[in-house]
């Protein structure tokens, strides 16, 4: 939670800082819209990501995933049920957080009444594509043991590319272009561009086409994985 | 001269158990190249828009990331791996067996246990550094590179205490883990000058969390915007807060009761 605060409250004072030194403009968002940006960031980060894979990897080295492995239903269905419930504890500490930022940057937010409607479905997709993206990256401990920089060079690259760093039309050209093609603009950077109300409905359907692409492509994957993943399982400890 | 050897030999033992991992000094290469990656394409998205940012150029940013990058070896592989020890020390009940060693507490609390790839990220800092400052035009003198040395070591000798002084809680809140992490986080504040910050959170970096003492002084001086005044308080700072951090070890040190026994 403070991570979260951190990250974001440093992003948007580097980005209102070069926006005034631009004369109050920067990547399509005037200085107050990019305070606005960083601030809906929070949220939006809140609700779409929370599991790491790290957790996994501490089980899998542990030896604590072999009475997981006994139980007859999916690991996946228990780590769903706690993280939601952190999440819903979390946000109580969140939203004062977005209030206090608020009142001390003083943000411009419009607020769209069907870009809001369809935010809902846009953070559900975005979470569960993101949640379910970790999840096949945490089963390659099974083969490694070790996530250390597999894991580490994935966080850099969604970094960029999803628009947690900056707004992604601050990014070059050819670098907005790959956004496009990679999973992480839908799982962050589409859901708060809802929330700011900047987005065309064409932009929309398009977005939406995108999360429900990848997690398809994501969830055969995870299938695919999971059961060599199973079969593969040797126990440490015991 | 004694403590010297004692801390020879804690360091010695410490690089012999990481020496049986060998492997770990790639891992640990690669996650310095790649965070000094993530730094730099930072800089340049920062950069494509604009000059200067608060005053500072590409270059003198350059420096900030250097200096951020080679303390923050120097925290992860000798502060924070002693610190967490602490905090075990008094959960597990380990502490106890150093405390009855015959040696200054305080002293072997800090020592005993160092990571030695993790300073990997050093040489890395210093290599960016040297890069940074060889292009700044006018280069440094003596005079500058002495100010720095001294302003680096004053800003990791008030890292060093606040660090003591969050573990030394723990021997009245066992779990001080959200402390450090909060601290960590703080910390990765400093990869940017603090004066870009508004003011009451400049302040908040400067006493709460010393990464304007512990980054942006020493950036200063190698960038020839280091005053006098801020010399002085970086002194002043790391005595104050040495002395107040040993004093406040030694009130937590006979609140303690053990837990192993």
């Amino acid at each position: 939670m403070v991570g979260l605060l951190v990250e974001s409250l440093i992003y948007l004072v580097v980005w209102t800082t070069v926006s005034e030194a631009r004369g109050g403009e920067v990547g399509g968002f005037s200085t107050d819209e990019i305070a606005g940006y960083f601030i809906a960031w929070m949220f939006v980060r809140n609700v779409t990501t929370g599991w790491s894979p790290y957790a996994m990897e501490w089980r899998i080295r542990r030896g604590d995933f072999n009475s997981l492995l006994l139980r007859p239903v999916h690991p996946i269905f228990a780590d769903t049920s706690e993280m939601l419930a952190s999440k819903a504890v979390a946000m109580i500490t969140v939203v004062p957080a977005m209030i206090a930022l608020a009142l001390v940057f003083k943000p411009r937010f419009e607020l769209v009444p069907w870009s809001l409607l369809a935010l809902i479905p846009a953070l559900v997709l975005a979470f569960v594509l993101r949640y379910v993206l970790m999840y096949v990256l945490a089963l390659t401990a099974f083969w490694t043991t070790r996530l250390g920089g597999l894991f580490e060079l994935w966080y850099g690259v969604e970094f960029f590319f999803s628009g947690r760093v900056a707004p992604l039309t601050v990014l070059p050209e050819w670098a907005q272009q790959v956004a496009n093609l990679l999973p992480f603009k839908w799982m962050f950077y589409f859901p708060l561009e809802l929330l700011l109300g900047r987005s065309q409905p064409d932009e929309m359907l398009f977005g939406f086409a995108m999360q429900v692409l990848w997690l398809t492509v994501m969830v055969l994957l995870m299938r695919f994985v999971w059961q060599r993943a199973a079969r593969r399982y040797a126990a440490v400890g015991g | 001269m004694h403590y010297l050897r004692l801390i020879r030999t804690y360091v010695r033992l410490s690089a012999l158990n990481e020496l049986q991992y060998r492997a770990n000094l790639l891992v640990q290469m690669f996650n310095s190249v790649l965070g000094l990656g993530i730094g730099l394409a930072g800089l340049a998205l920062v950069f494509s828009q604009t000059d200067s940012l608060a005053g500072w150029g590409p270059l003198e940013l350059l420096v900030v990331v250097g200096v951020h990058t080679l303390l923050g070896g120097v925290i992860k592989s000798v502060i924070q791996p002693n610190m967490y020890q602490i905090a075990e020390g008094v959960q597990e009940g380990h502490l106890d067996y150093i405390l009855t060693k015959p040696e200054d507490s305080q002293l072997l609390v800090s020592i005993t246990r160092f990571e030695l790839w993790r300073l990997v990220d050093v040489f890395v800092g210093l290599g960016v550094l040297i890069f940074a400052v060889t292009r700044l035009g006018e280069g440094i003198g003596l005079g500058e590179a002495a100010a720095f040395s001294v302003v680096l070591l004053c800003g990791g000798l008030i890292f060093y205490s606040f660090w003591l002084a969050i573990a030394t809680t723990s021997f009245w809140v066992v779990r001080t883990w959200s402390m450090y992490e909060m601290f960590d986080r703080l910390y990765q504040a400093g990869r940017w000058p603090v004066g870009i910050y508004p003011s009451w959170l400049r302040l908040g970096l400067t006493f709460l969390v010393p990464v304007a003492f512990a980054v942006t002084v020493p950036a200063e001086a190698l960038t020839a915007r280091l005053t006098p005044l801020y010399l002085g308080l970086a002194l002043g700072m790391a005595a104050l807060t040495l002395v107040a951090t040993r004093w406040f070890w030694h009130v937590g040190l006979r609140h303690y009761s053990g837990a192993s026994a």
